[in-house]
């Protein structure tokens, strides 16, 4: 299973549905009797975001959030592994191994991470709800995941419109598959190699992805290319250093011991 | 319970399927649920703005408000679409503004000063007040506004005996019904239009945003189905609002200008023969022979049915009636017993003759070109193509005359009640809970219908209230019982309604959280929040083009300090001091269900199936026929009248003026045109947001505003090269009064070069004015955004009793200037 969504931008009316509704699934708190508690600015750490992206034929306006990237260069950059990919291929952040380096926010070309630096009090909802200190993403809900299926994202459930699909990639007859497949939906700037699993069905005539926000210029670096370095040449060669390290330690003590029994 | 997308996806197709064959109802599960904690579904309909989307609560240990998700008929999952709004309830439930006990005023009207009550002191002192009315109960008028329980509200104000029961429309959009008016025989409302954007090929919208609207989400559904079907859409605004992102092409149009974009689009229609002369043949008076001269009908006689045949022009053989000739001609002018004869038809274009596209750029701004390219692609897509039938429309004094001509062209495009045009929406009328009459008496509609404003609401008529209670006509108004209705804030002209206000002896508001009025009133008391009481009637779903009804079932409780009652529960209270004799009947609305199951009997709905889904429609599509499936319409002549026979009777010295009245189309200008606007001058104008509502509890709701905040939309925005000439920078404070009366608001101004340089625009309401003072608060409530009421002067149009909002001019300048 490799889950992916889709926002289809010419069925999306810009409610804001999926960001108050991903605010009350993730970033709120609530007291014990259910009162309500939000962060100042919380569309800010909302983790999907409207921007408006400026064109010939006017502002159009796009939802951005993380984009689960199967090259994710937070992951590269994360020194302590609390970036990573969970089985499925959902970028997650465990916040028991975060050292707040805040180097996965620096590394994230499209910018979508944020970190949340007051506190608020309540209760948090779920162990993957924002935390304070700890940079924050979009997790597809993947607390609402329970058995081996598929689940809905907060975001998708609150759709009414139609606009978010979450679905399988490695399934050919999911919806999700087939608008891939059939280049109806198209990932954000695919030229930096990150190999996104969230997809736009972009708008009729008038949207471009080229123009989807993003820093990714200044980076300089595609990371597809970085992660068939990564993979094909400094894993194996980093894996082969290590195993040579240990081995020549090995030896290393056993000459020692030696010699000093040799004594 | 976790159910995985696939099973649900087909459960839903199997569902589907097995309803498709057996025409009944079997569906499983069909939730798409995988729900973070464990909890249940309630079902109820959203009621932040008038819409009514069903929607369905996610209520953890029966007491906390989870979530909210999206409810429909399993069958219709098309239309209905609940938006951002009410996914932040579960912010709004605890709000520190909620009104918590029942309140009596104890400082001056206005203070904002009042006393906590219990329910019982409350309620004697509401009828002890009330009790001196009762012999001509006619001198109390109703509010009463949002909420699903306004019908009931209305059965109790008929049970007390007033006559005088108003909502709010004729400050949102009766204009254009009375503009359709002329056109249908009757009133026809933006929820007696449905639009078939799923079909169209090409839409023009007017001054309507369905995207960023209120009462809209259903709209936005089906044209974002459309547009991702290949519908093409071209937009007229003042602003670049939400609906210009999809837009092929939009232009900026000066203020109350449209209508003249219409009559030359009109024009170009008829000038060039563009019109559906079969559609004109057979469901329009288009044939019908009329003196040159005078507009008398030339003769008619009445049909068995009631309605006039008349004569025609028969191509098969001269003169005729229209229900005997073969081929009546739609342009024939001639002699007929020694009088000038012409057709309706030829008579309309002589009247559009003037307005050229040329003439229309020259008022409007736009391009005359671009005037005859949309003309053009309307006739060439007809009928698949459309003029948007608007909502708002109170901005400008010709609204009437703007939506007349719209419907007009659409009449004349054949695109009206066919697919992928305008269609006529099917309806079902919620019987009330009990029956109820007022006394027999003159109501004050009644008056003001005979006394110059012959074509307002007999529903929607608070400013013409408003104004019996300043002149006493047509007699002495006492007492005001305001449900769920903020006055202050959205009628025109505050100064003048709280003149009003004061002048009442007596006036209580029912509401959930403090609003603008509640400062003048004598009582205010607590209602809950929808989801938190049964409502003692199923709710007929705004705007429902299928018969939807919803129910509203209590999802969770108010919090522990709050003591609110439902309007039904008060207004039952009420009666039962005040007429016990006759607030027997009345008691089933403490009994919701069983009111539920024989409103559900009458109205032939499953009421098993009903608590099973919490919302079903009736139908399965609107009405695709010009005439209603009835085949006739309330005109003289049965038919669409493109000159109606009933205004030429009524309305013949408005010939040749312009006047809203004129039986022929004809250009109106804006209140606020006739000299050129002073540098400083600016049209005001205020519009919704996709998370903002005329209710305090959109406007002041935190998780509704941050998004607002966060895009920079709290602000008022002009335009940048009238700004840079004011010396007004991006983001500062600038004052905003009107000079005549002093009024003052102090907004944030925001610049831009995407708007008309005319206007200064900025969402609706997200300013208290000098409406905030005592336990008056509004915590989270911008206090730099517009509300064009705060300003304007208290204009009703004549003849139709409507507002016209924004149809004047204000000054702008800088702080200390």
């Amino acid at each position: 299973m490799r889950p992916a969504m889709v926002i289809d931008l010419n069925r999306c009316v810009g409610c804001y549905a999926c960001v108050v509704g991903c605010i009350v699934e993730n970033i709120a708190r609530r007291k014990p009797d259910g009162t309500f508690i939000l962060p100042e600015e919380p569309v800010r750490y909302a983790r999907t975001r409207p921007y408006h992206v400026s064109t010939a034929a006017g502002e159009k306006r796009v939802f951005v959030q993380c984009l689960h990237c199967e090259n994710p260069p937070c992951v590269y950059a994360c020194p302590t592994g609390a970036s990573h990919v969970s089985p499925e291929g959902v970028v997650l952040l465990d916040s028991s191994k975060c050292i707040r380096c805040g180097l996965c926010i620096d590394a994230c070309p499209y910018g979508v991470r944020t970190r949340l630096m007051e506190g608020f009090d309540g209760e948090l909802q779920h162990e993957h709800a924002l935390k304070v200190g700890i940079p924050d993403k979009c997790t597809f809900c993947y607390h609402r995941k329970k058995g081996d299926g598929l689940w809905v994202p907060a975001c998708v459930e609150a759709c009414s419109f139609g606009a978010r699909i979450f679905g399988d990639l490695d399934d050919p007859g999911d919806p999700v598959s087939k608008l891939v497949a059939d280049g109806l939906a198209v990932p954000p700037r695919d030229e930096f190699g990150t190999r996104p699993k969230l997809f736009y069905v972009p708008r009729k005539g008038a949207y471009e992805m080229v123009r989807y926000p993003s820093r990714g210029g200044d980076q300089g670096v595609s990371f597809e290319a970085w992660s068939w370095l990564k993979n094909l040449v400094v894993k194996p060669l980093a894996e082969a250093a290590m195993a040579a390290a240990v081995i020549l330690g090995v030896i290393h003590i056993i000459r020692e011991r030696r010699g000093k029994h040799g004594e | 319970m976790s159910v995985s997308r696939r099973d649900f996806l087909k459960v839903v197709g199997v569902s589907s399927l097995s309803l498709a064959a057996l025409g009944g109802v079997r569906v499983g599960e069909w939730f798409p649920v995988s729900m973070p904690v464990e909890g249940e579904w309630r079902y109820s309909a959203c009621i932040i703005c008038g819409q009514g989307c069903p929607i369905k609560i996610w209520v953890v240990d029966g007491r906390i408000l989870h979530h909210v998700a999206h409810n429909f008929d399993p069958r219709y999952e098309g239309y209905f679409a609940a938006c951002g709004r009410p996914r932040a309830l579960a912010d709004v439930w605890n709000h520190p503004d909620r009104i918590r006990k029942p309140m009596i005023r104890v400082g001056e009207r206005g203070s904002g000063e009042f006393r906590e009550a219990e329910w019982e002191e409350a309620l004697d002192y509401v009828a002890e007040r009330l009790r001196k009315y009762l012999d001509r109960p006619e001198q109390i008028v109703v509010f009463s506004h949002q909420g699903c329980e306004k019908g009931i509200v209305k059965s109790f104000a008929y049970l007390l005996g007033t006559p005088n029961v108003t909502n709010h429309a004729d400050t949102c959009h009766t204009s254009a019904d009375a503009g359709r008016w002329f056109l249908f025989g009757k009133h026809v409302g933006p929820g007696g239009m449905y639009h078939d954007y799923e079909r169209a090929q090409f839409i023009v919208f007017m001054a309507r945003n369905p995207y960023g609207g209120i009462v809209s989400t259903p709209w936005a559904k089906a044209l974002s189905s459309g547009v991702s079907k290949g519908a093409r859409v071209a937009v007229f605004e003042v602003r670049y609002s939400d609906i210009c992102e999809v837009a092929e092409r939009y232009f900026l149009v000066r203020p109350g200008t449209d209508l003249a974009v219409s009559l030359a689009i009109a024009r170009l229609i008829v000038e060039g023969r563009r019109y559906d002369a079969e559609y004109l043949r057979r469901f329009t008076n288009a044939a019908m022979l009329l003196d040159s001269e005078s507009l008398e009908p030339l003769a008619t006689r009445e049909k068995e049915d009631g309605k006039l045949d008349y004569l025609v022009y028969d191509e098969a053989g001269g003169f005729r009636w229209r229900s005997e000739a073969a081929n009546p001609s739609l342009e024939f002018e001639g002699e007929y017993e020694g009088r000038k004869v012409a057709t309706a038809l030829t008579i309309l274009r002589k009247a559009l003759e003037p307005y050229t596209p040329e003439w229309a750029g020259e008022i409007s701004g736009v391009h005359p070109d671009d005037i005859r390219w949309v003309a053009e692609n309307l006739y060439t897509y007809a009928p698949r193509a459309f003029i948007n039938g608007g909502y708002k429309a109170v901005k400008f004094v010709n609204d009437p005359m703007l939506w007349r001509v719209n419907a007009l062209v659409n009449v004349l495009l054949g695109a009206w009640g066919r697919r992928g045009g305008v269609a006529w929406p099917r309806k079902l009328k919620i019987p009330s809970p009990f029956k109820a009459k007022p006394r027999e008496t003159e109501s004050i509609i009644g008056y003001w219908r005979k006394n110059g404003y012959p074509l307002a609401s007999t529903k929607s008529y608070s400013m013409l209230a408003i104004k019996s209670i300043l002149e006493d006509k047509p007699y002495p108004i006492k007492a005001a019982i305001i449900s769920l209705q903020n006055l202050v804030s959205h009628a025109p002209d505050y100064q003048t309604i709280i003149k009003a206000l004061n002048k009442l002896e007596f006036i209580m508001v029912l509401d959930v959280m403090w609003n603008e009025t509640c400062k003048y009133a004598d009582v205010v008391l607590p209602v809950p929040f929808f989801f938190e009481f049964d409502n003692a009637s199923l709710y007929g779903v705004s705007k429902a083009h299928i018969g939807q009804v919803s129910l509203m079932t209590k999802a969770v409780d108010p919090p522990k300090d709050v003591d609110a009652r439902s309007p039904a529960w008060i207004m039952y209270q009420i009666a039962r001091r005040l007429l016990p004799e006759k607030a027997g009947e009345a008691e089933i609305v403490l009994r919701p269900e069983e009111v539920w199951r024989k409103q559900c009997e009458k109205l032939g709905i499953d009421y098993a199936m009903l608590r099973k889904y919490g919302t079903l429609a009736k139908y399965s599509e609107p009405d695709f026929h010009p005439l209603t499936s009835k085949g006739v319409l309330p005109t003289m002549t049965g038919e669409i009248e493109l000159i109606n026979l009933k205004a030429l009777q009524l309305f013949k010295d408005h010939l040749g003026r312009p006047s809203n009245l004129n039986p022929l189309p004809t250009w109106v200008p804006p209140l606020w045109m006739g000299k050129e606007l002073g540098e400083d001058e600016f049209i005001p104008i205020d519009y919704m947001h996709n998370l903002s509502a005329i209710n305090t509890w959109a406007r002041n709701t935190k998780l509704l505003i941050e998004p607002i905040r966060y895009e920079g939309k709290d602000m008022v925005f002009i335009h940048v090269e009238r700004a840079m000439r004011l010396g007004i920078r991006d983001g500062e404070e600038v004052e905003v009064y009107h000079p005549e009366t002093g009024k003052t608001l102090r907004v944030k101004v925001r610049l831009t070069d995407k708007i008309s340089r005319e206007v200064i625009a900025g969402i609706h309401g997200l300013t208290p004015g000098p409406h905030e003072g005592g336990k008056v608060k509004f915590t989270y409530m911008p206090r730099h955004g517009i509300n064009t009421n705060y300003l304007s002067p208290f204009t009703i149009i004549p003849g139709t009793g409507s507002a016209a909002l924004f149809d004047f001019r204000v000054r702008v300048r800088r702080v200390g200037a």
